[in-house]
């Protein structure tokens, strides 16, 4: 993910703000105007295009949270401010508890089996072996296919009652299994495709966490006569610990963001039981086109992630710093 | 596969309708920009296509007027017509889904029809009212379907059953018919407006009213409905199956009845027939075996507020000449596989699609679907899915799943 | 030493298995896609086609238009998303600017922002513009996923070019936008195409703005088009997987043709949801 671009980042502001009266900054305070207005110009576009794709949306959608706005709307124009009442009815909606419960128990389910799949495989692949680099390759085919292939694939080994998976169960004397189909392993089996998907990703930045370890730390260690799990947990997985922290954090704000998933094998079904918050805000505004309540849903979703990074930027300052 | 080359087909006829109107053809008159017809396509065929375009270019001749058609796929005609019409390229007709017309026409899309020399008598009545909304008629129904519920009659025979009639009927039948490798009773359960509208009759004929999900005429048949599932007599697939997976379920002897729709039987009859299976049509079982009161399929055409002045006169002359031309309706209306609204009409269908007797009995008992809520119907409709797929599954209890139901759609209501 | 070896083919065998665990669904989907659609409602569907044929295939020719529309959109994502991420990368690694840390922030949250939340307002804006059912519409929305990642990986690539390099340039004369075009961009090259290519395929597995940003039908991008095979009256399992597998395509040709920016864009930076 952003493990060097975060990194980087931080280690780009510090050496510049702690670098007071260096040369760079004398230099910064004697450009003449033209050429500060020229170099701003490098940032017009990108800063036209956040204002357009990020900020007017997303004021918009803070705005819509507090109005009554419906498919009347769109032709006539008018709609009321409507206080919290959004915020309210959204709440209070027996959807939303179900939603919430069932986007906690995906995100933190996914990310923790994904993570110990992917640091198995990471270690796996530590050591070279013939064609190690092309099977490592290969393993991020399912995180770069489009989802709805994905989901396509999986919606046929899923399939009640005779797909591949129930087929391969029945060997072992499980009797069909109704993945998609009840209400008790539909969530489940979105779950499976999302860990499927992200494996790929934590294999990937694990293993490249893995390679930036001195080896000298281990051959030391080792003459030191420390064992494999010895080794594993006191050298391997503190120097991790930066590398895990990006991939749970991000990881987090990617999972809780998914949408694609259940919208293409369940729609939130059957009976709601794998609707997400992030399906359920889409639904609330395009199939009852209750535009404010569906606003008020996705505004949870943003806060949640937004915590989420703001705290790890601010952990991740404080340590710089300290 | 068919249905492959259908697409492909449709895109294709489309394509050549667009670009045959935006062509100017010399020697035709028209009176500046042609005029819009927003259509349902949902699984029209080009040929479809061709015969509603055929339709609008006969009935507006005189007038001087042409017209092109804009397709959208049926869930989104709502959504689109909307948006067309805030972006000041108001739709003149809509062909919708009789269930989004309140909707069309509280959101200010629809315009209000004079129905000149047709008398409302001679129209079935559910579908008549349902180019209604809050006391204007905005446009007339073109045909209606709807959903019967078919069996296999060697199966039924063997077990000495007659058709059900009733739910109690129809809850034995379903016991008794389902063996290993074969279940009793089939209906697509998947969620949305499929569902629910294949279950409104139950709510029915329980006394409820789409209004009151948490009455207890509405929990008890929502109970009744969601059996099958509990009970193992249907198949817990159906949660995501469509019609082709019941028609080929009923064809393979795997399925003992159905509730189907109307729009299914041709092929269906067809299959069986090849696979020597006799296949019998009866109507929508009721709480206590009486003739339920069911809801309609079937589109209306309605004015849109593109149309003004002649033009809405040559729209409005267009939705007449729909059905009072009742040769054409009937053709037209075989055509589309449904069964005209236009008693006058109905007849010629009856002779040559026997199969659709049955929906013209039920239809004698219909209601619309919007005609409790009005525009508040769509939040009902995803709510209710719900409730139903966890009362069928086991996650809610009926009394607990329908409360819910009612709470949401009703969160929802403006 | 033999018996090393031997652990070591040992290990690609066990290597070769996993990823015929992993990729099983991929490799289902292809298989299948030349079985007869019959097949597929067969009481026990088989993993290898009993019986072979490329009718599924017969989809082309109405998935071409789908195919053209998608490859056009992704394209032109992933030039959008470099045109207006290289100069903002450039002005963000090499001008000394004390607020960088924060533009940085502010383009990282834009990771966070659920799309759902985007959908609504722009599915009104473009409503009111015009650009629904539009080209540039899907164009614009898909980009909000490209530009921020391509700023993302290129800033921390022009960051770690020295100074010195820079300077060089300026004293040849070369203004900003010639050394960011004949020093810098060519310095980077690899973390632009991976940039490019990540862009590309955000654009080409979009499924949300594919299903929110069109409402009649003109446009139809694949995988809208594949969702919609599940339709309400019948569902083509046949069609789907020659559609599927046609979808799968650039990313297995990029896996193949460019598997050294794959790596650059996944560890530089890579976000996808």
């Amino acid at each position: 993910m952003k493990r060097e671009t975060l990194m980087d980042v931080e280690a780009a502001s510090r050496s510049r703000t702690r670098a007071p009266g260096n040369l760079v900054g004398a230099r910064r305070r004697q450009l003449p105007t033209r050429v500060v207005a020229g170099r701003l110009v490098f940032l017009l576009p990108v800063t036209v295009f956040l204002l357009l794709m990020f900020a007017y949306p997303m004021a918009f959608n803070f705005w819509l949270t507090f109005q009554s706005y419906d498919l009347a709307s769109l032709v006539t124009g008018a709609s009321e401010f409507v206080g919290l009442d959004n915020i309210v009815t959204a709440i209070n909606d027996p959807g939303f508890a179900g939603a919430a419960v069932n986007t906690a128990v995906f995100t933190v389910v996914s990310l923790v089996v994904q993570f110990v799949i992917g640091l198995g495989l990471a270690l796996f692949f530590y050591n070279r072996f013939p064609l190690s680099t092309t099977i490592r390759a290969l393993l991020v085919l399912p995180w770069l296919v489009p989802s709805i292939v994905a989901t396509t694939a999986w919606r046929f080994i899923f399939q009640d009652p005779n797909g591949f998976l129930n087929q391969l169960l029945g060997h072992f004397g499980v009797p069909p299994v109704h993945w998609l189909t009840s209400s008790d392993t539909a969530l489940l089996s979105i779950i499976i495709v999302n860990i499927w998907i992200g494996i790929a990703f934590n294999l990937v930045l694990l293993h490249s966490g893995l390679q930036s370890i001195p080896t000298e730390r281990y051959e030391a260690a080792q003459i030191d006569g420390a064992g494999y799990w010895q080794r594993f947990w006191y050298i391997t997985v503190p120097a991790l610990g930066p590398v895990t922290a990006v991939l749970l954090v991000l990881g987090f704000v990617y999972t809780l963001k998914q949408f694609d998933l259940v919208w293409t094998l369940t729609q939130g079904g059957p009976g709601n039981s794998s609707q997400l918050l992030s399906t359920w805000s889409y639904t609330l505004s395009f199939n009852n086109n209750n535009f404010g309540q569906g606003a008020a849903v996705a505004d949870f979703l943003f806060v949640a992630s937004g915590i989420v990074i703001v705290f790890y930027t601010l952990v991740q300052r404080r340590q710089n710093n300290a | 596969m068919k249905k492959t080359l259908l697409i492909g087909a449709t895109i294709a006829a489309s394509a050549t309708v667009l670009a045959s109107c935006s062509s100017d053809s010399p020697g035709e008159a028209s009176k500046g920009e042609p005029l819009t017809v927003l259509t349902y396509a949902q699984n029209a065929t080009d040929d479809q296509l061709t015969m509603y375009q055929e339709f609008f270019d006969g009935c507006t001749a005189d007038g001087g007027y042409a017209f092109k058609q804009l397709q959208v796929p049926a869930d989104q005609l709502l959504n689109k017509a909307v948006q067309l019409t805030a972006s000041g390229d108001a739709p003149d007709v809509i062909v919708a889904d009789n269930q989004m017309i309140a909707g069309l026409a509280k959101s200010e899309v629809l315009t209000p029809i004079e129905l000149g020399s047709l008398d409302p008598d001679d129209f079935v009545q559910g579908p008549f009212k349902s180019g209604q909304y809050e006391g204007e008629q905005y446009g007339l129904p073109v045909g209606n379907n709807g959903e019967v519920i078919v069996y296999n009659k060697q199966l039924l025979d063997d077990a000495g059953l007659s058709a059900p009639e009733s739910w109690a009927d129809l809850s034995h039948a379903a016991q008794v018919l389902t063996t290993d490798g074969r279940y009793g009773f089939g209906q697509t359960f998947a969620a949305g407006e499929t569902l629910s509208w294949n279950y409104w009759a139950q709510l029915w004929s329980a006394g409820g009213s789409i209004a009151e999900l948490d009455s207890s005429a509405a929990v008890e048949s929502a109970e009744f409905w969601a059996s099958f599932l509990v009970d193992g007599t249907a198949p817990q697939a159906s949660l995501q199956w469509q019609s082709d997976n019941l028609i080929n379920e009923l064809v393979e002897g795997r399925l003992a009845m159905a509730q189907v729709g109307t729009w299914t039987l041709n092929a269906l009859l067809d299959t069986a027939d090849e696979a020597g299976i006799e296949i019998g049509i009866t109507t929508q079982v009721s709480k206590d075996g009486e003739a339920p009161i069911v809801p309609f399929g079937g589109e209306v055409m309605v004015a849109g507020v593109g149309a003004t002045g002649e033009a809405l006169t040559a729209v409005n002359d267009c939705i007449i000449s729909w059905s009072s031309d009742t040769e054409g309706l009937a053709e037209r209306d075989e055509f589309l596989g449904y069964l005209p609204s236009y008693i006058p009409a109905q007849a010629a269908v009856l002779e040559s699609a026997p199969h659709l007797e049955v929906l013209a009995e039920q239809l004698k008992n219909s209601r619309g679907r919007t005609e409790e809520v009005g525009a508040n119907y769509q939040s009902r409709t995803v709510a209710l899915s719900a409730a139903l797929q966890q009362i069928a599954t086991g996650a809610e209890s009926p009394e607990d799943a329908m409360a819910a139901a009612q709470s949401s759609a009703a969160s929802g209501d403006k | 030493m033999p018996s090393g070896t031997m652990f070591r083919y040992g290990q690609t065998l066990i290597a070769l298995a996993i990823l015929g665990v992993l990729l099983f669904p991929l490799l289902w989907v292809v298989l299948s896609s030349f079985q007869p659609a019959a097949d597929f409602y067969a009481p026990e569907p088989s993993l290898i086609p009993r019986n072979f044929t490329f009718d599924n295939y017969d989809v082309l020719s109405s998935q071409i238009g789908p195919l053209f529309t998608t490859l056009l959109i992704a394209t032109l994502s992933a030039v959008v998303s470099l045109l207006v991420g290289i100069p903002a990368a450039y002005a963000l690694a090499v001008f000394k600017w004390r607020w960088v840390a924060i533009a940085m922030f502010l383009i990282l949250i834009t990771q966070v922002v659920p799309t759902v939340m985007l959908a609504t307002p722009l599915f009104l804006t473009f409503s009111d513009i015009g650009l629904l059912n539009s080209v540039p519409g899907l164009v614009l929305a898909n980009s909000a996923a490209g530009v921020p990642f391509t700023i993302l990986v290129l800033t921390a690539f022009m960051s770690g070019i020295p100074d010195s390099i820079r300077e060089a340039a300026h004293l040849d004369g070369a203004g900003e936008w010639r050394t960011l075009y004949s020093i810098i961009a060519p310095a980077t090259r690899s973390a632009i195409v991976a940039a490019g290519l990540f862009s590309f395929l955000f654009a080409w597995g979009d499924f949300l703005w594919a299903l929110t940003l069109n409402t009649d039908g003109s446009i139809t991008p694949l995988s809208l088009s594949l969702f919609q095979f599940v339709g309400h009256f019948q569902t083509d399992w046949g069609g789907i997987m020659a559609t599927a597998t046609i979808a799968l395509v650039p990313a297995m040709l990029l896996l193949v043709g460019a598997q050294r920016y794959i790596s650059v864009g996944l560890t530089a930076g890579a976000v996808k949801e």
